[in-house]
């Protein structure tokens, strides 16, 4: 459980991470939206942002409703640990 | 607090001062003004302190004078010509041309890692102005 936690903490850094890089970025093309240069890094870090999501889910349960997966069997996104719950200090 | 502004009365320099006995701001004056600033209440730097509670408002009057409108009483009275530069308040401003701000137009360059980024809380290098609080010194 511990590597776990520590893997979970890791990864969920690294979401937060490329998170805050989207979110400085949609800043930067509220207010320069014709920037090509700005739009190629947002979608460059949004590929990686969403497959580190995917990555997460498969793992530890979705971090959002969006990363949900399909199971058939039960509604998971109740049922797993949200990211505090994993502990590791995150 | 909402004063009275009945009793409020005028000084013949014209600043407003109120009577009450509370005791008089230690304003630094110039010494054409000491005489007529120093019975300046402390009801009123409260008011010249809160602009945001719609007790009062600046307005240019005639002359060149500026007035203090108090609301709720919706009396008028002429605050500062600009005889008083050295008031600890808003009057030391009356004699300033106004000025414009600006924001430079941010251009995409000098990104930062994601990592780097979330340290600094912000991507962009140029943003990366670290406010200490100590007059820039680290």
């Amino acid at each position: 459980m511990m590597t776990n936690s520590m893997d979970s903490c890791k990864m969920c850094r690294h979401i937060q991470i490329l998170g805050f890089t989207l979110d400085d970025l949609t800043l930067f093309l509220d207010t320069h939206p014709c920037d090509q240069d700005a739009q190629k890094c947002y979608f460059h870090y949004l590929k990686a942002y969403n497959e580190a999501l995917q990555e997460y889910a498969k793992s530890f349960g979705p971090m959002n409703l969006s990363t949900a997966a399909e199971s058939g069997k039960y509604w998971e996104w109740v049922c797993t640990p949200f990211p505090w719950e994993l502990g590791g200090g995150c | 607090m909402m004063p009275d502004c009945n009793r409020m009365s005028q000084n013949h320099c014209g600043c407003v001062h109120q009577d009450d006995n509370k005791p008089c701001m230690n304003r630094s004056l110039n010494s054409s003004c000491k005489n007529m600033c120093n019975d300046c209440g402390s009801k009123d730097s409260y008011m010249m302190n809160n602009p945001q509670n719609g007790m009062y408002n600046y307005a240019n009057g005639s002359g060149g004078m500026r007035e203090r409108r108090y609301g709720s009483c919706g009396s008028t009275r002429s605050v500062c010509t600009g005889k008083c530069p050295d008031t600890n308040d808003h009057r030391h401003f009356c004699s300033y041309p106004l000025a414009m701000g600006y924001v430079p137009w941010q251009m995409f360059r000098e990104v930062y890692e994601p990592e780097k980024g979330f340290s600094c809380g912000t991507i962009f290098h140029e943003l990366n102005l670290p406010f200490l609080g100590n007059r820039g010194c680290r």
